[in-house]
């Protein structure tokens, strides 16, 4: 027979065990909204029941439950939605910094407007078929000047924005750098924690939860990999080098790279060796930066160039208004610092218009007005417009590209984030039922003790009286 | 599957996210009555927007081209009408002095009068448009022709102003001065002296026949302009209908239907509507509400 008091310590237990059960629910319940936080379960068992085989066990009838007790916490994770998510969540941020990038260059662009250069650029041919038609006229001059400033300013201008999109891009590496830093030292402190945690035989849920969130942080940045160790600790490898690894963190640098005109070169902070990215923002950034932007320079400077350099050459071809041989119209050697010449801006007969040195001819200047139709770019095949509209409609389908990329990723990880959702996520309703379910298990063990009580207090007080 | 608060609250905002964002692209669309506000809205169709904006523009050069070109034309013919008239004027005197029944002092009187003819004919060969000679080849800002007592210089070129009234299409609005009128004056000047010199036999044999070989001149430079002016005509009309066509498929590339975008709105507001409506219904309640 089992003591007296058997009965009343399985009333503990089970009191004990539905108050901690309660007590999950609260913390459930308290982080519903939190990010990151997955839900927590306490998972209760029985307690090793009564007797254990042996040779001198009792000879009641066995085994007896001796009540309840709460085996682990543990929280409702699953790790492989978890590695879904970083690897689409990378790609997501990858294609949603390329496509901001893109409509930054879009709006530099400006088309299809009045402003755009498009726009600009015919307003700047037809100035030079109103010269034609009175090329003695001084005002007509003043127009086309005033066009050539424009159109000279515009390309400057689009080129010097692009240039300081280029650098903001730049600076954006550099605090990505410092972002991976950052991310990377709290993850090395989480591990110490949850090493010592996990190492007494604890769950470190909530510990957990807050590194998976710094880890999926970290995947957006940079295409890093990921490896547990026995003790619990997460290692981070980035380009098979290990970013947070057992012992100490590796930090990156963002440094000045004189090569590649002073903008910052990606490398490890100890041993200087470059660091390359294959997927997530830092790789967007660099490629948005070394490539993208640059391409559609070097595309404005080859229009600016053949423009400089044909109207430049028909110009020195006719005469001014005083009979003397033009000189050059446009200075400059791209699109960086393209401008109409000095004399002219100064003095409006020095445009040559004329193709015989007599006032009234305008045949000259309706030349340079007809290289708006000539083939005078990539190897005589395409006319400035063409270029132009080649490189807008070229920004116009990475920049759609991209967009559609973007939202087609963010539709994946919010599917997956809703299934993790389903599965970490704290659903009100049913915690609460979890908490009347608790609270009624610990009524009824409350009740068990009135019971005992009362049978104690036969035992103790009534018998043998 | 398990369907926690969060995922409807996640989900209803972002419904309303799409919703909105949709909502507010129409009603940019409607604000601007223009689809395509950036490259990346149609980049297939966005190289033809930007390319018939250019036409257009191309178009208004090529038409502002034609009016100049008309304008010189027209007055250029009207100058050469009106030189027509005087040397007809000129033919009768000559005739009248060739006929031998006339004193000196007559022919001394017709010749003043031819002389005077011949004035006449001088300010309409140097006429001028926007301070611009008609007659003076390239030297527009130079009075094509001065007379220094009987000798009429040409101070003008053979150049021939042009215009460009459609792609490639370049014509002459003018003539040089020298090829329409030096004849025509030297003959003229020729008369007043056989005139004054009472040569009157020169002027029945000769002088007759070179006015009329110059009336003929003037008249075939009359026919010649008045045909450019005609062809000129034409290409405008033209480039007006093009201009229409081009502008209607400007409008079907980059102008929005205003009656589908409205209708758009209207169901995107439903649907918004609908949006709010559930979610009133969804975050709000719990279990809590009935476990009073």
């Amino acid at each position: 027979m089992t003591s007296a008091f058997f009965g009343l310590d399985i009333i503990r237990r089970a009191l004990a065990a539905q108050k901690l059960a309660l007590d999950v629910t609260a913390h459930n319940i308290a982080n519903a909204n939190t990010p990151g936080f997955s839900r927590q379960e306490a998972v209760q068992a029985t307690t090793p029941p009564y007797t254990i085989p042996a040779l001198n066990r009792p000879a009641a009838p066995g085994q007896l439950g001796t009540g309840v007790q709460i085996s682990q916490i543990r929280r409702l994770r699953d790790q492989f939605i978890d590695a879904q998510i970083r690897q689409e969540g990378q790609s997501a941020a990858k294609w949603k910094a390329i496509s901001d990038a893109l409509s930054q260059v879009e709006v530099i662009f400006n088309e299809p407007s009045d402003q755009g250069l498009s726009a600009v650029f015919s307003r700047f041919w037809s100035a030079w078929q109103e010269v034609a038609r009175a090329p003695e006229t001084i005002a007509v001059r003043a127009s086309l000047r005033e066009q050539a400033v424009t159109l000279a300013g515009a390309i400057r201008h689009t080129y010097e924005q692009l240039g300081q999109l280029r650098d903001q891009v730049d600076y954006s590496v550099s605090v990505k750098v410092d972002q991976i830093n950052t991310l990377a030292r709290q993850i090395f402190d989480l591990n110490r924690q949850i090493a010592n945690i996990e190492a007494v035989g604890d769950q470190a849920n909530d510990l957990r939860d807050r590194r998976d969130l710094l880890v999926e942080e970290l995947s957006k940045i940079a295409d890093v990999t990921l490896s547990e160790t026995s003790t619990g600790k997460l290692l981070v490898f980035l380009q098979g080098r290990p970013l947070v690894g057992e012992t100490k963190v590796a930090e990156l640098a963002a440094v000045p790279d004189p090569l590649n005109g002073n903008l910052r070169s990606v490398q490890w902070a100890d041993t200087g060796q470059p660091v390359a990215f294959n997927n997530g923002e830092v790789a967007a950034l660099l490629e948005v930066r070394d490539a993208t932007i640059p391409a559609y320079q070097g595309e404005l400077n080859a229009i600016a160039q053949a423009l400089i350099t044909n109207v430049n050459a028909q110009h020195r071809a006719g005469f001014d208004l005083n009979g003397a041989a033009g000189g050059d119209f446009f200075v400059g050697t791209g699109a960086s610092d393209i401008d109409v010449d000095a004399p002219i801006k100064a003095d409006l007969t020095r445009i040559a218009a004329s193709a015989s040195g007599a006032p009234g001819d305008g045949t000259n200047a309706l030349s340079i007005a007809q290289l708006q139709f000539a083939k005078i770019m990539n190897g005589g095949t395409a006319t400035i417009d063409d270029v132009y509209r080649g490189l807008i409609s070229q920004l116009g389908v990475s920049a759609q590209e991209a967009k559609r990329l973007q939202e087609n990723q963010d539709l994946l990880v919010e599917q997956l984030t809703i299934r993790r959702e389903a599965i970490s996520g704290v659903n009100i309703d049913e915690e609460v039922t979890n908490m009347i379910r608790y609270q009624h298990a610990f009524e009824a063990a409350s009740r068990l003790a009135r019971a005992y009580d009362e049978i104690l207090d036969t035992l103790i007080n009534e018998l043998g009286r | 599957m398990r369907v926690t608060n969060r995922m409807l609250t996640l989900g209803f905002l972002r419904n309303l996210g799409i919703t909105t964002t949709r909502l507010q692209e129409l009603q940019d669309q409607l604000a601007t009555g223009k689809r395509i506000r950036r490259p990346s809205d149609d980049p297939t169709s966005l190289p033809k927007v930007l390319f018939l904006r250019d036409a257009l523009k191309q178009l208004e050069v090529y038409q502002a081209n034609i009016s100049d070109s008309k304008n010189l034309l027209a007055l250029a013919e009207k100058a050469i009408s009106s030189a027509v008239e005087v040397v007809q004027e000129i033919r009768q005197d000559a005739v009248a002095g060739a006929n031998g029944t006339l004193a000196q002092d007559s022919l001394n009187a017709l010749a003043d009068k031819t002389d005077a003819l011949l004035n006449q004919l001088i300010t309409i060969a140097n006429s001028s448009y926007e301070g611009r000679y008609l007659f003076g080849g390239f030297r527009t800002l130079t009075p094509p022709f001065v007379r220094t007592g009987s000798v009429v210089t040409y101070q003008g070129d053979l150049g021939t102003l042009t215009r460009e009234i459609d792609r490639g299409a370049v014509i002459d609005v003018s003539i040089p001065g020298s090829l329409v009128f030096s004849n025509l004056f030297d003959t003229v000047l020729g008369l007043i002296d056989d005139l004054r010199a009472g040569n009157i036999q020169n002027i029945s044999s000769t002088r007759i026949q070179q006015i009329d070989q110059a009336l003929e001149n003037l008249l075939s430079y009359q026919a010649q302009l008045g045909a450019r002016w005609a062809r000129t005509e034409n290409t405008e009309q033209r480039l007006m209908d093009f201009r229409v066509h081009l502008q209607d498929l400007l409008s079907q590339s980059e102008d929005v239907d205003i009656a589908e975008v409205i209708v758009n709105i209207q169901a995107e507001e439903n649907v918004y509507r609908a949006a709010l409506a559930a979610g009133a219904r969804l975050i709000q309640p719990t279990l809590l509400d009935f476990l009073r």
